[in-house]
């Protein structure tokens, strides 16, 4: 019988992350993954990052992860997101070759000598003494720590119009078993639903109707030890579509063969990623939505149209494609589908994502509620990284909520109930302005020292926090005198503009009309100093912000000893003066402080300022 | 506030004000069992909430005095415990016996000031802002105060901060949109939803920040301030409008060295009648600082009137005339010479406002016609526009209103949305504590120490 000190069921985003970090630490591990499914596939949007996720990308480099080494190897279309909106909330997304995606997975995790492929199906799981015990339908494993990374598996039921299968992927087998074997873990009772739209034949659109997003050759790679702007594959556009009228007409007058909406399916879809229909349905005023048309791989001849997932018969999802502007002519080779599952409640999942109830199990990604790749990859690598540490009597990795996207899911998980999926926003965080891309690397060093891995990473890792407290001293210790034209230049226009002292360069970056990259960029050159681009941006960008954290650090104090604050949840959930929706979620989860209430999703801020009101 | 986190019973006398009156009212709040109280009482039987029983309160044989009982069973009370009151006969000796003997033998303490309501507000039974409402109804001087205390008690000013509150986070929510979800709905719908709901707050506030009136005019207590050189005649004018002889007149000048005050009745508003140090160069320190606190008063008042006798105009005059009043009376006129006097100030000092002169000797009632009906005039006035009273919401509101200033202006130039929003979230915290989110201790302390003990 084979032996695993760490079993990870599951071979996605979230499995490969918990199993390459794992084996660092010179464990055993072996991945079960289902036969037929390359190892890292995207089921789903093909693009990595975004908006609040580009930052997780970014902190899972930073702690050793793959995910970003991935992304760069199969990118074909870098972007960032909110250019123009200020560096805290600007994030970087990666359109990936979903095929090259999955064979450079394939290809990292086979160079680690550690860890085992195994490619069969999983029947049964027993809990013994001394850990698990793993039937599939080929042989039985033995593990001393199992990693539960089964995404939509749990139970999974796929709908498309009226046609039903069990499964949790479109010609994937199904893995029934699974919601047995751990009858005893509680899961919420409430199904989760997602969807995906239609893949359309590449040849079949009419690319001079749609309005072209190229590749920005600005955007940094994820991974710090690759070549900051070297791509490694051909680059390709994104399109613009937009329905019209008629496509939501079309949806409209079919709402009664919706799954969605004719009750066959049951399951909650998250809010923030709605399917066409929901935006058929709920807002009928509105006819034109952005619908983006992404390339999955330079090979593959799919489109993926992000906007329009659909659960509809395939007949009406023909029609509703064919009436946007350019996809006249569009041939489907896949249709949409959406999937129902089952998810374990987080709530009794530990800061290293472990079982309460049951020690030496572990649970990550979408089995845990969450939505997205990143937002997997980051819960793999926690579960990974912990069930490793304790494997060696080491201590665990805890990321704070305040220093790492990763720690603000991770404590949102544990802290509440799902009752939608869970997706990362920059909005969850209350530390803005501190956790960004640019310092990710910075705010993660310390995490990733902790591991003592010394690989060429923390090599560089340390080589960078040497160069980066350099230059912030040379940043306050320089002075650029009055008399210097660079104070002219650095003057925006009026005189509330006007620079006339001497000023330190911390200063200058300070000044709100300086873009402070291009200013320190140019003081440097000025000074005959040269850094690279990352350390200018990262200190840059932390001079132009540091006030703003400071004085947020003092408000967070503050509101941490409101949250400690007693509250009645019985009576808060008898106020009229409350929303029907907020009660029954607080009838649900019973909070007992202020703070737990605040974490509860989707709280309206105005119930927190009732509620906070009376329980002075 | 020690009382704090006490929750043994409490009692205390609600009507006391120790002075002997028909009748009485004691409450007893928080006692975990009814049966505990009943052998005070002859009455047997059950005792129904919300019921008035007639009965003797004895104890070890002693009849100590017939009253009335009722008792109202928690959380339906007034604080959300269980509280007794008592009607009793209100002898201060009796009141005091019957508070004694709950104490000694029935372990009660003696409530601290406002620690009934403290406790309403720690079982929710009212909001901080529903308790300052009360402290204003209690202690209301005017009926426009009674109503504005009513009206927090019920929580209708509530509602208008909570729709503001709902308006700014509309914008905040428009905000945040623009960041997490700019690709999805659009950089051009992003930015409209950012312009209009910023705009619909900004309005809303704007309808409230007219309601704060300077904070100079305090209407809660407004004060009617005498103003003038020594000798004008101020002490006479105060003591003929009180009826009585309070402030000591005297032909010398500088007789009165600090202010005096006293309450003052006009069309059923309670105002504070202030006599003041006359100003001049003072002779003596005491009398500088009496004239120091005139000009402090001066500026506090709610209206002010100043005395002048023309025949004695001195340098100090044209200090005073820098100073703004709501009235100015010329006094001595039977004097020789008054009439030319008179005119010259007129002349020389033409934005006193209005005039008139008049011979406190004869003319007073026609004086005293004339100042109230001002007085009345510009109290109606102030109190259109629906003052805020409270002094922490006027604070309050100004604060928003400085901070909210501050942000439209940085949203017109500034383009990163991170720093807008963390802006926000400093007018957000302002925002919250108007509704009682965030409240520094102080402002409870303030409040119940500021109470009427038992309610």
């Amino acid at each position: 019988m084979q032996t695993f000190d760490i079993t990870i069921i599951g071979g996605g985003h979230a499995g490969i992350e918990a199993a390459h970090i794992a084996a660092q630490f010179g464990v055993r591990v072996g991945i079960i993954t289902m036969p037929g499914i390359g190892l890292g596939s995207a089921p789903c949007n093909p693009s990595v990052g975004g908006v609040g996720k580009g930052q997780v990308v970014r902190e899972l480099d930073a702690l050793g992860g793959l995910m970003g080494i991935l992304a760069d190897k199969a990118g074909i279309q870098f972007r960032t997101l909110n250019d123009s909106k200020g560096f805290a909330v600007q994030s970087s997304r990666v359109q990936i070759d979903k095929d090259l995606y999955s064979i450079e997975a394939e290809k990292l995790i086979a160079t680690i000598s550690g860890i085992v492929v195994v490619r069969e199906k999983v029947i049964e799981i027993k809990s013994i003494d001394e850990g698990f015990e793993i039937f599939t339908t080929e042989r039985t494993y033995r593990t001393k720590k199992l990693i539960m990374t089964v995404g939509t598996f749990l139970n999974g039921k796929l709908h498309t119009g009226s046609t039903q299968t069990q499964g949790g992927r479109v010609g994937c087998e199904p893995s029934l078993g699974l919601g047995s074997l751990f009858c005893e873990i509680k899961t919420l009772p409430m199904r989760f639903k997602t969807g995906t739209p239609p893949r359309i034949d590449k040849a079949t659109i009419d690319y001079t109707k749609l309005e072209e997003q190229p590749s920005d050759a600005s955007v940094r790679n994820f991974h710090c030890l690759h070549e900051p702007f070297v791509r490694f594959s051909e680059q390709v556009s994104c399109y613009l579509a937009r329905t019209n009228p008629e496509t939501m007409n079309i949806i409209r007058v079919n709402k009664e063969r919706s799954p969605m909406f004719n009750g066959q399916i049951k399951g909650v879809g998250a809010r923030y990623c709605p399917s066409i229909e929901d935006k058929a349905y709920r807002y009928p005023d509105k006819n034109v939505h952005h619908v983006f048309i992404e390339p999955e791989g330079l090979n593959l001849n799919t489109m993926y149209p992000s906007g329009i997932s659909s659960s509809l018969p395939k007949d009406i999802q023909q029609d509703y494609v064919r009436s946007i502007e350019g996809l006249e002519k569009a041939e489907i080779l896949v249709y949409g589908y959406a999937v129902e599952y089952d998810v374990i409640d987080t709530t009794e999942l530990s800061l290293t994502l472990e079982h309460t109830q049951f020690p030496n199990l572990y649970f990550a990604g979408q089995v845990n509620g969450t939505s997205g790749y990143e937002e997997a990859a980051g819960q793999g690598y926690i579960a990974g990284v912990n069930a490793a540490l304790t494997l060696l009597g080491l201590d665990p990795l805890i990321l704070s909520r305040h220093e790492s996207y990763i720690g603000v899911m991770i404590e949102d998980l544990a802290s509440n109930t799902r009752d939608e999926p869970y997706r990362l926003f920059t909005a969850r965080s209350e530390n803005r302005l501190f956790i960004r891309e640019d310092n990710s690397l910075l705010r993660m060093f310390p995490y990733r020292s902790q591991l003592h891995l010394n690989t060429a990473l923390d090599a560089y890792q340390r080589k960078f926090i040497n160069a980066y407290e350099e230059l912030m001293s040379f940043c306050d210790e320089t002075m650029i005198p009055e008399t210097s034209p660079l104070i002219l230049e650095f003057s925006g226009e009026g005189d509330l503009q006007k620079l006339s002292k001497r000023m330190s360069v911390t200063e200058i970056l300070k000044q709100a009309w300086l873009n402070p990259v291009l200013t320190l960029e140019r003081l440097l050159g000025y000074h005959g100093v040269t850094v690279s681009l990352d350390l200018i941006r990262t200190v840059a960008i932390s001079k132009k912000y540091d006030g703003y954290i400071k004085r947020s650090e003092s408000q967070f104090e503050r509101l941490k000893k409101m949250d400690g604050m007693k509250i009645d949840w019985v009576g808060i959930s008898a106020s009229k003066n409350i929303s029907f929706e907020c009660r029954q979620r607080i009838i649900r989860i019973k909070p007992d402080t202020f703070g737990q209430l605040k974490l509860i999703e989707g709280i309206r801020p105005a119930t927190l300022a009732v509620v906070a009101a009376k329980a002075l | 506030m020690k009382f704090l986190y006490s929750d043994e019973p409490i009692i205390a006398c609600s009507t006391c004000n120790h002075a002997n009156a028909a009748l009485a009212v004691i409450r007893i709040s928080g006692f975990k069992h009814l049966d505990d109280f009943l052998p005070f009482f002859t009455h047997t039987g059950p005792i129904e909430p919300r019921r008035v029983y007639y009965t003797k309160l004895f104890f070890q044989e002693e009849v100590f005095d017939d009253v009335c009982l009722t008792y109202f069973q928690g959380p339906k009370s007034y604080n959300g415990e269980n509280i007794l009151e008592l009607s009793i006969h209100g002898n201060t000796l009796n009141t005091e016996r019957i508070l004694k003997l709950f104490i000694e033998k029935a372990n009660c303490r003696l409530a601290a000031p406002g620690e009934f309501t403290y406790r309403a507000l720690k079982n929710k039974k009212l909001s901080l802002s529903q308790v300052e409402g009360l402290d204003l109804f209690l202690n209301a001087n005017s009926g426009y105060a009674l109503d504005q205390g009513l009206s927090l008690l019920s929580g209708n000013l509530q509602e208008v901060y909570s729709e503001l509150y709902d308006l700014f986070l509309k914008h905040k929510s428009a905000l945040e949109l623009s960041i997490d979800f700019g690709d999805d709905i659009g950089e051009e719908t992003a930015k409209a939803y950012f312009h209009s709901s910023l705009l619909d707050f900004k309005n809303k506030f704007e309808s409230l920040h007219r309601r704060v009136i300077p904070m100079d005019h305090n209407l809660l207590q407004p004060e009617i301030v005498l103003a003038g050189l020594p000798n004008s005649g101020k002490s006479s004018l105060f003591n003929y409008l009180l009826r009585q002889d309070r402030a000591i007149v005297s032909s010398t000048p500088g007789t009165t060295r600090d202010y005096l005050s006293e309450n003052l009745v006009i069309e059923g508003v309670k105002y504070q009648l202030i006599d003041t140090a006359g100003i001049r160069e003072a002779t003596d320190l005491i009398e500088a600082e009496g004239i120091k606190r005139t000009k402090k008063k001066m500026h506090h008042s709610f209206f002010s009137v100043l005395l002048i006798n023309p025949l004695e105009m001195r340098d100090e005059f044209s200090e005073l005339a820098l100073l703004h009043f709501d009235a100015v009376c010329f006094t001595h006129c039977d004097l020789p010479g008054f009439m030319e006097a008179q005119k010259k100030v007129i002349t020389d000092f033409p934005h006193f406002g209005p005039m008139g002169a008049f011979d406190l000797t004869h003319e007073v009632s026609r004086l005293e016609n004339h100042l109230f009906e001002s007085i009345n005039k510009k109290y109606l006035e102030l109190t259109k526009s629906k003052p805020i009273l409270l002094d922490r919401h006027k604070l309050l509101i100004n604060q928003v209103g400085v901070q909210l200033q501050n942000y439209v202006k940085l949203s017109s130039y500034e383009e990163d949305v991170a720093i807008l929003s963390h802006e926000l979230n400093t007018l957000a915290t302002c925002l919250s504590e108007l509704l009682g989110i965030i409240s520094p201790d102080q402002i409870l302390n303030s409040i119940f120490s500021n109470f009427c003990i038992g309610k």
